[in-house]
């Protein structure tokens, strides 16, 4: 761990502690809100945008994991932390079982078996009424933290959920920036050639997968323990098409483009007028296409080349953090 | 030996690309493979390496057979190859492409590798991009470097890994004359620590750097000797010019070979 | 539940794989000649039914408005065929088939939502252009199931004709096959592209004016239908013709089998795992170790 890693780590939580003094509860709950989509997409990001393989299902993880926090604690009664790591530890699995399978396909064929994936978990969660309740969804008392403080309280929410965000979204970025994310990149760049330097190209993918598995249902834990809800909505195939689409314009390689996608574009959709929120999903489609065809490297990637055109005079930088073609 | 062949087929629906082939390659020496366009010699190169699984035969290296393990496997085994075409990872720089197999072999996978770990891996990423000629060049992307840089960054890549076995498929097409003869003068460097099969086009950089040369013609092991002996054969130069040659019994055409 | 029951099953299965069939071949053709996998296919389709339904509505005729959508449904899904291949694939045709995907996926969720905006949420009924009930084992079955198959059937066959013994069907293997070699001997390799790519719209419309009598119409028919085409096309392999027809009656069969014991929703998820397993098992050209160097 580097000393900007630290400063980061630190400017972070600073930034966190200080909002509440200069904000009102609305953009509190924006900003929990904000951050753990940013985990959200931020999966995306390490999938794709660092590993190559693009998944268009990862809203499963994400309801898969939102369903077992709350049934944890509406069925057995768990507490927050059983319930986040019952977020975690389900979607790990359901990650290393579909990984399995799925990374010794080419890439397209991936991508569709993780459509197929999430559309099945999706029809699960319409169809298991009993269990999940479909779109009516589950709404359940948030168990307290540490014992004593109600997450009712919109202050220890807040603070609670925005410092763990935080904690998990500097995790992910010393992973990536470890030479674990350096490995990642090189399989996306050339997995071919990274299978005859000696690296188990497969296994390698099946860790990036349930990374980034776990880590959208983390969100999704977290999300559905933030506001006391779930349904099947969480499963949709549209939520994972907006993550895809958060992390492709913000630059689905870098650290901040996941976060900079995610929190425009919600912020955006928050802003809404309303006779544009009507056609949200005609404006997801829309950014996807725009992005992928215009923005390559999305956001992030178009500030980091106005950084070298600048930077023209002097070496250039040695990292390049925007968006890669997956070969 | 190093190296040893016996028997080594690969069938392509019918047509035996690598036929019966007994081929083997002394320790330390620098062996080079010459063979006119559709001769085999990528095809062996790739059965060796397990990209394709033989069609029959063994395949030795240190005495062990390695026919049938993976690429990763055979890889982490001790031997390291060069493609034709370039294969790097373009997007990384070209210290970032060495540092990947040093990674492999010295490196490991966890994110909590300590500081000073990383740096050692960083020192000899960086040292073997020096004595291939590319240490100032470290921080530039490996798509953005020039084909022939990108050719020296490939032999970089395979010798990250620190092999026994350096297998090089044409490693000097497409360079320029001062290109090749850099090229032909690192490999010749190389051969001090390594073991080196060279697939090549260029005669006189086989010449130069071969202890000896292996000819195959349609998937068969024509000749083998000393590179003069091989150079002056009256039948290798007829299998470069197209015309037919009597090999084992029977009469084989190649219309179109390359010269 | 008895034999019969199970036989009546079983028909319900095959007549509809001549449906998904269709539609299968529609992405099977543009994937395998084209290397575009149009996630956005399945909307397609529910356009297609969503014409059908709009047609009998509009001229009070479930006849003639099945026989007109058969016409018109196909030309018109066909267009925004065209019009989403010009805007969302011939821009990134150059890149790695992945884009492809993620464009297409962001067609699919403006073709969906646009006709949500035009037909509304709730379900359509379409009437059947045949009413006839004809006896088949003790039991009456609607003569229509047996139209909507062999029409399916049909187009099927005529699409393999028009493929394989056609000149322009030769242009289409020719441009697949090598397109700088086939625009050198003159052939409008261009032209051919988006022709293929309309073509395989076509055929997802077709297959939804042929499906709206029997389905309920809903602007997201499309979803459900699509996992299901996808599926077929996977285990077939892109650009077998009948090997898709065969997978899709398979496909259909374990289901409805299944459906007998199970929930019909159980039995879709068990039928999916087990033509995953299969195609891991058996099916080439999917699997990453057999790439070159």
């Amino acid at each position: 761990m580097t000393r900007a890693h630290k400063l980061t780590l630190l400017g972070g939580l600073v930034l966190v502690l200080l909002l509440p003094h200069v904000a009102g509860a609305f953009a509190r709950a924006l900003t929990v809100e904000l951050l753990i989509y940013s985990m959200f997409a931020l999966s995306i990001g390490i999938l794709y945008g660092h590993t190559g393989m693009m998944s268009f299902g990862h809203a499963g993880f994400f309801g898969v994991g939102a369903y077992a926090a709350a049934l944890m604690i509406t069925k057995l009664d768990a507490g927050l932390a059983t319930a986040l790591l019952a977020a975690v530890g389900s979607t790990a699995i359901l990650a290393i079982l579909v990984a399995a399978v799925a990374v010794q396909l080419k890439g397209h064929y991936f991508a569709l078996i993780t459509l197929i994936v999430g559309l099945v978990l999706y029809y699960l969660g319409t169809g298991w009424r009993s269990l999940t309740n479909a779109e009516d969804g589950i709404s359940f008392a948030r168990p307290e933290l540490f014992g004593t403080y109600a997450l009712g309280d919109p202050m220890v929410s807040y603070y609670f959920f925005s410092i763990l965000a935080i904690l998990v979204i500097f995790f992910v970025w010393f992973l990536l920036t470890s030479p674990l994310g350096r490995l990642f990149r090189g399989l996306r760049e050339n997995d071919d050639r990274a299978r005859y330097l000696g690296y188990p190209v497969a296994r390698l993918k099946m860790l990036s997968f349930t990374i980034s598995g776990m880590l959208a249902g983390l969100s999704g834990g977290m999300y559905a323990l933030f506001s006391g809800y779930v349904s099947s909505e969480f499963l949709s195939w549209i939520l994972s098409g907006e993550a895809v689409m958060w992390a492709m314009v913000g630059g689905a390689g870098s650290l901040i483009g996941p976060i900079l996608g995610a929190s425009l574009l919600i912020w955006g959709r928050e802003v809404l007028s309303s006779y544009l929120i009507d056609i949200y999903p005609i404006l997801v489609g829309s950014i996807m296409i725009v992005s992928v065809i215009f923005l390559r490297g999305g956001l992030a990637g178009a500030f980091q080349q106005i950084r070298d055109a600048c930077a023209a005079r002097r070496a250039p930088a040695p990292d390049a953090a925007a968006n890669g073609e997956p070969t | 030996m190093i190296l040893e062949t016996r028997g080594l087929t690969r069938t392509f629906s019918g047509l035996k690309a690598v036929s019966s082939l007994d081929f083997s390659v002394p320790a330390g020496s620098v062996r080079a493979i010459i063979g006119p366009n559709g001769a085999g010699k990528t095809t062996l190169f790739n059965v060796i390496t397990g990209t394709l699984p033989s069609s029959g035969g063994e395949i030795l290296f240190e005495g062990r057979s390695i026919a049938g393990k993976s690429p990763e496997q055979i890889a982490r085994l001790g031997i390291s190859r060069t493609f034709q075409l370039t294969s790097a990872f373009p997007e990384l720089t070209a210290l970032e492409n060495i540092w990947l197999g040093v990674n492999a072999r010295h490196g490991s996978l966890s994110p909590f590798t300590p500081q000073r770990k990383i740096r050692d891996l960083e020192a000899r990423a960086h040292a073997i991009l020096e004595s291939i000629g590319l240490g100032e060049r470290g921080h530039i992307p490996a798509g953005e470097l020039s084909y022939g840089q990108q050719r020296m960054l490939d032999i970089g890549t395979a010798l990250s890994t620190d092999p026994r076995l350096l297998m090089l498929d044409e490693p000097t097409a497409g360079l320029g004359v001062k290109e090749t003869a850099s090229m032909a003068a690192l490999i010749k460097r190389l051969a001090q620590r390594m073991t080196i099969i060279v697939i090549e086009h260029d005669i006189e950089v086989v010449l130069e750097i071969a202890d000896a040369i292996t000819v195959l013609y349609n998937g068969e092991l024509l000749l083998e000797g000393a590179p003069e002996d091989i150079m002056s054969n009256e039948t290798v130069q007829r299998i470069y010019l197209g015309h037919q040659v009597h090999v084992k019994g029977g009469i084989k055409g190649e219309p179109h070979a390359d010269a | 539940m008895g034999l019969e029951a199970l036989a009546f099953q079983i028909l319900n299965a095959v007549v509809w794989a001549w449906v998904l069939a269709l539609l299968a071949l529609g992405l099977t053709l543009i994937f395998g000649y084209l290397d575009i996998i149009n996630v956005a296919h399945g909307t397609l389709y529910a356009i297609g039914a969503a014409i059908s339904w709009w047609l009998v509505q509009a001229t009070q005729s479930p006849q003639g408005g099945f026989l007109l959508a058969l016409l018109v449904a196909p030309l018109a899904v066909a267009l925004i065929g065209l019009a989403a291949y010009h805007l969302t694939i011939r821009p990134i045709m150059a890149r790695p088939p992945i884009y492809s995907l993620v464009t297409t996926f962001g067609l699919m969720f403006i073709l969906q939502h646009a006709l949500f905006l035009i037909i509304g949420g709730a379900p359509r009924s379409a009437e059947m252009p045949i009413s006839t009930l004809i006896p088949i084992l003790g039991r009456t079955y609607p003569l229509y199931r047996f139209v909507m198959a062999g029409v399916a059937a049909a187009i099927i066959l005529a699409l393999w004709v028009f493929l394989h013994r056609s000149t322009y069907g030769t242009w289409i293997q020719a441009v697949q096959q090598n397109r700088s070699v086939a625009t050198a001997m003159g052939i409008p390799a261009r032209q051919v592209v988006a022709v293929v790519f309309c073509l395989g719209s076509a055929l997802a419309g077709i297959a939804g004016v042929l499906a709206a009598p029997v389905l309920q119409v809903r602007y997201d028919m499309g979803i459900d239908i699509i996992m299901d085409a996808f599926i077929v096309v996977i285990a077939a392999g892109f650009g077998n013709l009948f090997g898709t027809v065969i997978v899709a009656m398979v496909y259909q069969i374990i289901q409805a089998v299944l459906a007998m014991m199970i929930t019909p929703l159980q039995a879709k998820v068990l039928a999916l795992l087990a033509v995953l397993v299969w195609v891991l098992m058996r099916r080439k050209g999917l699997l990453e170790r057999e790439r070159l160097a």
